[in-house]
Order: C-alpha cells, then sequence, then structure tokens
C-alpha cells in the first residue's frame, strides 16, 4: 500500500508544481534507489528500501524523484503521536527508531510522501543525508539532484 | 554456510500441465560453471528439449533468466534473457529485452524461471517472494500489453513489473514476442508465440527481499569510476541525446544501410550520393529530436536513456519507443515514407500487439515487394493494393498479422513459408536459421565481416552475437578495434564496399561473440559495453566483468574463465544445433539468386574454417570436437551427440583459449 499512497501522492505533486521544471531530467534509471539501499541495507540491494523514490507516470510524461525536503515545520513531526520524529538544524528528519511504533500516520502526512515505513522492520525511514555523504547526488548520472543547506532554500508547505 | 550474493539461489520451476511448482536451489557447481543467464538456459535446453520436441507442444521450455549483476548498482544490470527452441527457425533462440522485469524477479528471490507443459486455460505466473501461483487469465485475454498491465496493476499493486504476450502471441504468431510492463521486448525468435502455445499469458512479480552484495565498498567504487569513465566515451553524449535514431546516419558512413527490402544499395558509399542521401533524410537524427522532442526514459540502472516518450498529435498519441528511434525509420529506408508519426504508430502497435518490431516489417516488407513485382496480387492480399509510402499498407498488415486475418494469417507464420504458401519462387529458399531478415535475400553487403558474423550464429543471422560495430557503423572508428585490426594484419572495408578477404575476420567475431554472450549471461547491457558506449575501453570488456562479479558475488572468476564460460555457452548453443541436424551449410550468408560482386566462395570458406577451428571445432563441419567439450566440462554433451550419430572428429585437437593473443581481450598473460 506504501507504493500506491507515494504514487498518488506524486500525482497530487505534478498537479500543484510544474513538473517540468523539476524533472526534466530525470530518467527513471533508479541508480540513487540501488546506492541509498546498498549504503543503508546491511541485507544488500532492493529499491524499494530506499530512502528516496522515483516515481514514474507515463500518462503525465513525469518522472519525479521522491526525497525529503527538508520542510519549515514538518508535517511528519507533527503528525506522530508518540512525537519520535524531530528535526535537526540542518533540516534533517530525526527518527527515535526505538520509539517508533510503526503506525504510518508520518508516511500519510508528509505531502512529499518522503517518509515510509520499511517493508521488513516496519519503522520509519527518511533521508539522512548518509553519514554526510549524499550519495544520490554523487552518483546520479543526470546531476539533477542536490542537496542544499538551510540558508539557501526551504520549503514552505 | 557464507551467504549467497549476486545470484539470489532459487531456480523456479513451473509445470503448467500439473500445476506443480517448484524450487530447486541453484547449486554452486552450476552458478561456477554456467554463471547464469543464457549459459544456465542453454544447458537447460539442451538437456530438456531436442529434434522430438515441437515447439508449440507442452514439451518444449521456456526459460527466464537472470545473471548474478541484474539488479546490482552495476551499469545497465536490466537484462531480460528467455531461451527457447524457436517456432520460427526450429533451432535453439534466445532474445534479450531491458526494462525493470529482471531485477524485480531478483529482488522476490529468483534466478530462473523454468517453463514447460501447457495450461489447459489461460493462466499468468504471479510471484510475491515465496508465494507463487498459477492464476487465472480468462479476463486478460486478447487484451493488449497496456490494457494487461493495466489489469494486473490493479489486482497487484501499481508497483509490480510484468512480461507479458499481447494478441499476436495468444495468436501463435512465429514472431511473437513477449513484453515487459515498460515496454522493452526480448522480441526475436518468437518467444511470445511459445508462451501463447502454453497458454501463458503474463508473469507478474514483486520483490521485497534483497540481493546480498559480498563487498558493496568495491561494488560503490567500481561503478562510481564506470560511470566516469563512460561519461568520457566518444559515443556517450551522441547516444544519449540521439539514441538509435542514429542508425540511419550511421549505418549511411558506414556504406551498410539496406534500402527497401533490406536491399543494400548498388551506389558506393562516400560518394556524393550518400553525403546527399545523409544531409536530405527526412529522418535525420537531429531533425527527429528538434521535431519531435523526447522524454527521455532509462532501463534499470543504466545511465544511456537510449528509450524516450514520444508525443505526437491526437491521431498518433504519445509513445514509449526505443526500437522505433532506429530500427523501424531503419527498415523504411529507400521506400519514400517521410511522416515519423506513423512509423512511430507501427512500433506503438508491434509493442501492443507483441510482435518482433524487426520481423514485422521485414516480413511486411517481403509482402510488398512480392506484390510490386506482380508475384502476388489483390486476390492474395484481400483486395488491398500495397505500396511502401503508403502507412495503411504497413499498418493494416500489421494488424492483420496479428489477428491471423486474411493475408495475416499467411504472413504470420514469418517469410519464408509466407512464400512457400503464396508460392513466391526460388529467392525465398532459405536456410533453417532464417530468423533476421534485415538482409534480404539477395543482400550485397560486400563487407566479410558482416557476412560471417551473422552467418555463424546459433538462433540465425544474429545482429547481437560477434557483430562487429565498425563494419556496420562508419562514424567514428573505435580506437579498441582499430588497434585489434592492426595487431591482426585485418584490412579495414567501409566505406566503400569492397570484398577484403581474411581468415583472421574469424578471430574478431569470437571476440566479439565471447564478450558479447559474457553480458547475456550476467544480465548486462551490451550497450554499456564495448559493443556500443564504451567502445574505446581499451582493455575490452572482460576484466571489468572480472571486478565486478568479484565485487558482488564474491567469487573470483578470472578473465580466462569467463572467455571459457562464455565458450561453453556458444558450444550448446552449437550442440543443440547439430544435433538437430544443422551444419556447416547453414552457417552460409544468404547470396539469393546472383552472388554479389567480388564475392569469392572459397574466400569465404577461409574464414568460416578458422572460425570453426579457433572454437575448437572440427574445421569442415562445424562440429564441436570431444576434446574440446571435454576441455570445458561438457562430456556429456559429447557422449551425448555421439548416441544421436554425430561424428565429433579427429582426438588430438581442441580449443585452445590463447589461439586468440590474450592481449586482444584485455587479458594479461
Amino acid at each position: 500500500m506504501g507504493d500506491e499512497l507515494l504514487i498518488n501522492k506524486a500525482l497530487q505533486l505534478m498537479g500543484r508544481w510544474s513538473n517540468r521544471e523539476l524533472t526534466d531530467n530525470c530518467t527513471g534509471c533508479r541508480i540513487c534507489e540501488m546506492v541509498c539501499s546498498l549504503y543503508h541495507e546491511k541485507d544488500g540491494i532492493n529499491p524499494k528500501r530506499s530512502r528516496i523514490r522515483v516515481v514514474i507516470s507515463r500518462e503525465k510524461t513525469a518522472i519525479l524523484p521522491m526525497v525529503c525536503y527538508s520542510c519549515i515545520d514538518p508535517s511528519c513531526v507533527a503528525s506522530c503521536p508518540i512525537e519520535c520524529l524531530s528535526q535537526d538544524e540542518t533540516g534533517m528528519i530525526v527518527v527515535d527508531e526505538g520509539a517508533c511504533s510503526g503506525c504510518g500516520e508520518c508516511e500519510e502526512a508528509c505531502p512529499f510522501g518522503a517518509i515510509h515505513l520499511h517493508p521488513v522492520s516496519n519503522v520509519a525511514m527518511t533521508c539522512d543525508h548518509c553519514d554526510g555523504k549524499f550519495l544520490c547526488v554523487r552518483y546520479c548520472p543526470e546531476n539533477i539532484l542536490d542537496f542544499l543547506l538551510p540558508k539557501k532554500v526551504r520549503i514552505r508547505r | 554456510m557464507a551467504q549467497v550474493c549476486g545470484w539470489v539461489g532459487t531456480i523456479l520451476r513451473v509445470n503448467l500441465t500439473t500445476g506443480v511448482i517448484a524450487k530447486q536451489p541453484f547449486s554452486q557447481e552450476l552458478r561456477n560453471n554456467f554463471i547464469g543467464g543464457s549459459a544456465l538456459s542453454a544447458k537447460i535446453l539442451y538437456d530438456e528439449t531436442g529434434s522430438q520436441t515441437d515447439p508449440l507442444s507442452p514439451e518444449n521450455r521456456f526459460v527466464v533468466s537472470a545473471g548474478p549483476l541484474n539488479g546490482t548498482l552495476v551499469l545497465g544490470s536490466c537484462r531480460t534473457h528467455i531461451m527457447f527452441k524457436s517456432p520460427l527457425t526450429n533451432t535453439i533462440s534466445y532474445a534479450s529485452g531491458g526494462g525493470f522485469f529482471t531485477p524485480e524477479l531478483k529482488y522476490a528471490g529468483y534466478d530462473t524461471i523454468i517453463f514447460e507443459g501447457r495450461a489447459r486455460e489461460p493462466v499468468y505466473l504471479w510471484i510475491e517472494d515465496d508465494k507463487v501461483e498459477i492464476r487465472d487469465a480468462k479476463h486478460l485475454w486478447g487484451k493488449t500489453i497496456d490494457e494487461t498491465n493495466s489489469l494486473l496493476r490493479e489486482e497487484h499493486g501499481p508497483d509490480i513489473r510484468s512480461l507479458s504476450i499481447g494478441p499476436a502471441g495468444e495468436n501463435l504468431v512465429k514472431f511473437a514476442c513477449p513484453v515487459t510492463g515498460d515496454l522493452r521486448t526480448p522480441s526475436r525468435g518468437g518467444g511470445g508465440c511459445v508462451m501463447g502455445s502454453k497458454n501463458l499469458k503474463s508473469i507478474a512479480v514483486r520483490g521485497t527481499k534483497s540481493i546480498h552484495i559480498a563487498d558493496p565498498d568495491k561494488l560503490f567504487a567500481i561503478e562510481e569510476e564506470a560511470l566516469a569513465s563512460i561519461k568520457t566515451r566518444a559515443p556517450y553524449e551522441f547516444f544519449r541525446k540521439y539514441g538509435t535514431t542514429t542508425l540511419r546516419w550511421t549505418l549511411l558512413s558506414g556504406g551498410t544501410m539496406g534500402e527497401k527490402n533490406s536491399e543494400w544499395p548498388e551506389w558506393p558509399t562516400g560518394s556524393p550520393t550518400y553525403s546527399k542521401q545523409q544531409l536530405s533524410d527526412p529522418f535525420r537524427h537531429d531533425l527527429l529530436i528538434e521535431n519531435y522532442p523526447p522524454k527521455y526514459v532509462s532501463c534499470f540502472g543504466c545511465p544511456l536513456h537510449c528509450t524516450a516518450w514520444l508525443d505526437f498529435d491526437e491521431r498518433f498519441g504519445r509513445y514509449a519507443c526505443k526500437g522505433d528511434r532506429g530500427e523501424g525509420t531503419r527498415q523504411l529506408y529507400g521506400w519514400k515514407v517521410d511522416k515519423y508519426a506513423p512509423v512511430v504508430y507501427r512500433t506503438h502497435l508491434c509493442d501492443q500487439y507483441g510482435l518482433d518490431v524487426i520481423s514485422a516489417p521485414s516480413t511486411i516488407s517481403r509482402a510488398v515487394e512480392w506484390y510490386q513485382q506482380g508475384i502476388i496480387t489483390t486476390k492474395d492480399t484481400d483486395g488491398m493494393g500495397l505500396s511502401p509510402s503508403d502507412n495503411n499498407t504497413w499498418i493494416e498488415l500489421i494488424h492483420k498479422i496479428a489477428k491471423r486475418e486474411g493475408l495475416g494469417d499467411i504472413l504470420a507464420e514469418g517469410a519464408s513459408r509466407a512464400a512457400e504458401i503464396l508460392g513466391v519462387p526460388t529467392e525465398t529458399a532459405s536456410t533453417t536459421k532464417d530468423l533476421l531478415r534485415h538482409t534480404g535475400p539477395a543482400a550485397r553487403t560486400r563487407s566479410t565481416d558482416i557476412e560471417l558474423q551473422l552467418s555463424v550464429a546459433s538462433r540465425g543471422k544474429d545482429h547481437l552475437s560477434g557483430s562487429n560495430p565498425i563494419p556496420w557503423l562508419g562514424f567514428p572508428v573505435r580506437s579498441r578495434w582499430v588497434d585489434i585490426y592492426k595487431k591482426l594484419g585485418l584490412p579495414m572495408e567501409g566505406p566503400n564496399r569492397v570484398y577484403a578477404y581474411h581468415p583472421r575476420r574469424a578471430d574478431v567475431t569470437i571476440i566479439l561473440e565471447d564478450e558479447m554472450n559474457m553480458a547475456n549471461m550476467l544480465g548486462t547491457c551490451t550497450f554499456n559495453g564495448t559493443f556500443w558506449c564504451n567502445w574505446d575501453r581499451p582493455e575490452g570488456d572482460i576484466p571489468y566483468y572480472s571486478a565486478v562479479l568479484k565485487a558482488v558475488t564474491g567469487v573470483d572468476f578470472t578473465p580466462q574463465q569467463l572467455v571459457e564460460a562464455a565458450e561453453r555457452y556458444l558450444n550448446l548453443a552449437k550442440a543443440y544445433n547439430v544435433r538437430l541436424g544443422l551444419g556447416r551449410k547453414d552457417d552460409q550468408f544468404d547470396l539469393g539468386a546472383t552472388k554479389p560482386e567480388g564475392y569469392v566462395q572459397e574466400e569465404y570458406d577461409k574464414m568460416l574454417n578458422r572460425y570453426y577451428e579457433l572454437h575448437g571445432w572440427d574445421p569442415e563441419t562445424g562440429i564441436p570436437r570431444r576434446d574440446t567439450l571435454e576441455e570445458l566440462g561438457l562430456k556429456y554433451v559429447a557422449d551425448d551427440l555421439e548416441k544421436h550419430g554425430i561424428r565429433l572428429g579427429k582426438r588430438g585437437h581442441k580449443y585452445h583459449l590463447n589461439d586468440i593473443p590474450l592481449e586482444l581481450r584485455g587479458i594479461k598473460g
């Protein structure tokens, strides 16, 4: 169900933003998903276990990489019933994994589909900057990803 | 026990007659000797089918296979490999396509699926990790590829991957093919027809497990370097921008552009006529990009995005295509077709029906020629006038072939049988291996490279096995290959096509055969290799494959072992055909009624002899020698061939890896 939710959010997003500006060059190769899952997962590679997810709609001629946008006043943090999400000074969302109950409220609340439950552990996961390596940015063959620090841009939802 | 990395360790065997599904371990011995993909599939085909097997019977096997690199970070690790006995050629056959299907199969936990038997009614296979079910597909039967995928997604979720046949496969069109959910096709040879004969509509899969990687840090490093270095190669930006729309330009430069029914033009390349043709070509790649800006789309894990979504007007809609960006326009050269949208629409129809986008138009092309020559008339064509520059001719005939209506029912049998049925005389007399009717019956390539490479491939005239890019594509010549030609003492033939026979062209063919077939075992796309975008990688592909296999699987396959694994595959495929009764006569180039000027049979024979000799096969018959088979660990194949009354030639001669200088393969001594 997680992916259906993701696709619905992506489609809503496409309605709000001009998708060509955002995604003109993403070709959906999913190399970002692979480096993300390989880095984080002890088990190995599966793009479904990645924190960045590429959503594709042939009907809307759009390919969107969806990842945490470090919102000001993030919905996910506000939605967590047990307050196990917080945001640090770089804008990164921090998950208290031990406390997370897997309720999925954050997944529903995020307008970008950027936080979701791990398919096995059921714990919330989102972009954690991979220890400052930003691997998706580094490996994207199209160079369409970039990490912008808070003082450059923060998105108001 | 150490964790299996790269591979996922399970072979799925599905008997559609009994409904029994078995999971078999993919043993270490099999993995180390056959690796996966094409080589494993060839062994299964050899062991389980043969001359008695009717390709449309329940006894035929349909094998869908991944390699250890599928679904990993390796560039282009997207390929789906299918193998079967072909209903079109009655030989062993395979096809390979891109997209996203095979990685998902591995995430579900399977390296290979073997289908046998026949379901009583239409079914599809649903795989979700450990759950594997044969399900009713009556509601999918008759549907196009997009319709089928829509229904499958409704049932199972939007993130599934699938490999399905369309109406063409259901109607047993001999060159029908399966199509992935993202519209990529392993299209040659009639794999879709085999699926249709089993009442197998689709394979749908979701995988949530992971592929274990032996050395993630090493893999990260190798692929970062691979990405950086491919970007420095000459074809990279050009190919990414224009994709295979460049085919016409480059074939014209190389003097190998077939005209009309793939007759090669008689006018010499390099002449002002060629330059004029190139500049005024309505399908020139830069004009196409300008007039029809593509939305670039990649296959899994690949930076080349050689596929595109294209937008046309209301009548022709929005399409995804790769094959047609080049292939469709190539096949229409000379027919005075100058509108792109209907050409793309034609490919779209092939994709939706599940028809081979090379064989379908080229079969239609033959019919058009027969009609133009008056050999067939409107009596044979259901009253249709067949005019090559009329879009309706092409589009109508695709509909008819897919539905097996009227003339379409005859053409659906493939060009050669269609000719027999229609009473078209000798030009169609074909060998069994007449798969790739790129080249028409009277091809005049005047390229000894092409003539050898196409003729010896096991599935038929295969442009993707041992196919040296230099004679096909004149632009710009690749340094690694220039070097190889120099070291072997081989003259270049293009672009002014004059035959320059040399037995050592066999060496080039085999260097390529081994490298390209390796990709089919590993699961990667040869566009990322020296076949195309990495063409001036000086050491070739093999050292890279060896390094990346070690990082992914933890197993040390030396370059020499990889070459031997590729030879194992080539020997199995050859032995399969030999066992069917094919021989030297089937490794001949298709000359038609009159030989091209400059063609010398004795010189061709010298190249063929050397080709056989270098493989460790009997130079007279092309039959693999016993010592070669035993050297490669295929003693049982030697025994089996002899049991079938096939003589394996003199003892004391076998395959030697060093017969072709190792340095040409990037292998150090």
